[in-house]
């Protein structure tokens, strides 16, 4: 009920409504796709379809990206509910990231929309596509409990995860394929945990593009580590977060 | 995940164990200097950290009304009162509660008013830790209760202040609880839900529920069979409620004293 309150909250002002969930990764993506591939054409980025490889990472960095920058906000400034929720805090938390998690799917037709217009369908591994979904909601709630616990007791720290999502969407291979990054660093950079987890996405299509067990391995134990990190880091910080409340 | 850690074999309703606290208090820059009153027009604030509680040690027996009285601007009751229900947590020592102390404030953040009265309804009984079907059960209780027959379906922004009180108020009494912190709200609404409340506090109160309550002194004195009286870092029990409150001034007016005895002491060194 809260959840679809937000939702509703979000989109009333707009005279599109919910259509908003795909109306703006649809011009990123276009966007994207148009420079990327028509005018900066000459070299090779991503595998083809390119609009649809572009798409189906697109999608889920959206839902990343809106996901943590939210996070950030979710225990500054006044918060009444805290001072009467017998709820556990994290809640509230989970709560915003349920809310974009269904931007996120309301977004999805995105994907089937260009399948269609690149004629371009997926083979037996697209079951790993819900997989990745499961994956990243794990990763964004470890991520974000430890966000927005850190932003409330200080505040500039909202400030440096937008630096380090922008740069994040350019370390991140959502423009581009794993295999236009040095063969010596590919392994390195499944680091960033979600190399894995978009890798998954676009397994469906392109699988043996994205196929590398050692570097999920990585990933998978980074997003571990992400996530536990996320609920000491919180634990710790909760008595100062409900202080502030 | 839980923040208050509920021991059902407790012998005390409450218990607070060695608790340290400090918080901080933000207050608008004073003065008027020229700098002083840019830094206010510029909206600064001074936060300065205080130390609530030191080593608090008390515990609250099962069935106790308990008036929670303020004896210095510097302890907050809105804090005890989270403490004890675990919505704020102490820096250092344990709070353990015989069963969920449920909170109740006046102006509690838990109507939305985006939604309609009956969904609102299910969403502060689940902040309140009822589970769906707990609601669900309470429902037909809630609505004759708080006489909401016809206004379950109306948004709560559509609701006058006294609905929305009467709302909040049935609800956190829909918990059954055996433990509340009430914070101004004992009994709400007109004239006859005021009443109402009244019958039925007491009536839980002679079945053993213990209530930690913040109101005006008369409520206080007609509900209450004890105090706890809020001093700077500590907390003193006081068998009497009459007493605590007269304590309270007694308090009020050594400060008072002091002030000016320091005023005095200043001037007569310049």
């Amino acid at each position: 009920m809260l959840v679809s309150r937000d939702l509703h909250h979000k989109y009333r002002k707009f005279r599109l409504g919910y259509l908003w969930a795909i109306l703006e990764p649809l011009g990123m993506s276009v966007t994207m796709w148009f420079v990327f591939q028509v005018l900066l054409g000459g070299r090779r980025l991503g595998d083809q379809p390119y609009y649809l490889f572009l798409t189906v990472a697109i999608l889920p960095w959206w839902w990343f990206t809106s996901g943590i920058a939210s996070s950030t906000r979710v225990f500054l400034g006044p918060n009444r509910t805290l001072k009467v929720s017998l709820l556990p805090t994290q809640f509230m938390v989970a709560r915003v990231m349920v809310a974009r998690f269904a931007d996120f799917v309301l977004s999805t037709p995105l994907v089937i929309f260009a399948m269609l217009v690149t004629w371009t369908f997926p083979g037996p591994l697209i079951v790993l596509y819900p997989v990745a979904m499961v994956v990243q909601f794990a990763l964004m709630f470890g991520l974000a409990l430890m966000v927005s616990s850190i932003s409330a007791v200080v505040p500039d720290f909202a400030r440096i995860v937008r630096i380090i999502l922008r740069a994040g969407f350019y370390l991140t291979p959502v423009l581009y394929s794993l295999a236009n990054i040095p063969a010596g660093a590919r392994l390195a950079s499944h680091a960033n945990p979600l190399v894995g987890i978009l890798g998954l996405y676009r397994m469906g299509w392109w699988g043996q593009e994205h196929l590398s067990l050692p570097g999920y391995a990585i990933s998978a134990l980074v997003i571990a580590v992400v996530v536990i990190a996320g609920f000491i880091v919180f634990g710790r910080l909760e008595h100062r977060i409900l202080k502030e409340a | 995940m839980a923040r208050i850690h509920v021991n059902e074999a407790l012998e005390s309703a409450i218990r607070l164990h060695e608790v340290s606290m400090s918080m901080n208090r933000v207050s608008r820059r004073g003065g008027r200097t020229a700098r002083q009153r840019l830094r206010r027009l510029a909206g600064d604030e001074s936060r300065r950290r205080l130390q609530v509680y030191t080593g608090l040690s008390l515990e609250i027996p099962v069935g106790a009304a308990v008036a929670v009285v303020p004896g210095s601007k510097e302890a907050s009751v809105g804090e005890f009162m989270r403490l004890c229900s675990g919505t704020l947590l102490p820096d250092r020592g344990r709070v353990e509660v015989r069963d969920p102390v449920v909170p109740m404030l006046p102006k509690s953040g838990l109507l939305n008013e985006s939604l309609t009265v009956r969904q609102n309804i299910y969403v502060a009984g689940i902040l309140l830790g009822m589970s769906p079907q707990q609601v669900a059960d309470s429902l037909a209780w809630i609505v004759s209760f708080a006489g909401l027959e016809r206004s379950l379906d109306v948004y709560a922004r559509k609701a006058p202040p006294r609905l929305r009180q009467r709302i909040v108020w049935t609800v956190t009494m829909a918990t059954r609880s055996r433990s509340f912190a009430i914070q101004g709200a004992l009994a709400v609404g007109d004239e006859a839900f005021r009443r109402q409340c009244w019958e039925y506090l007491l009536a839980r109160r002679q079945d053993g529920v213990t209530f930690l309550v913040d109101d005006s002194d008369a409520n206080l004195i007609r509900f209450c069979d004890r105090a706890l009286l809020l001093l700077e870092g500590r907390v003193e029990p006081i068998e009497s409620v009459a007493e605590a409150l007269a304590r309270r001034v007694e308090v009020h007016e050594d400060r008072v004293q002091s002030r000016q005895d320091e005023a005095d002491d200043e001037w007569q060194d310049e």
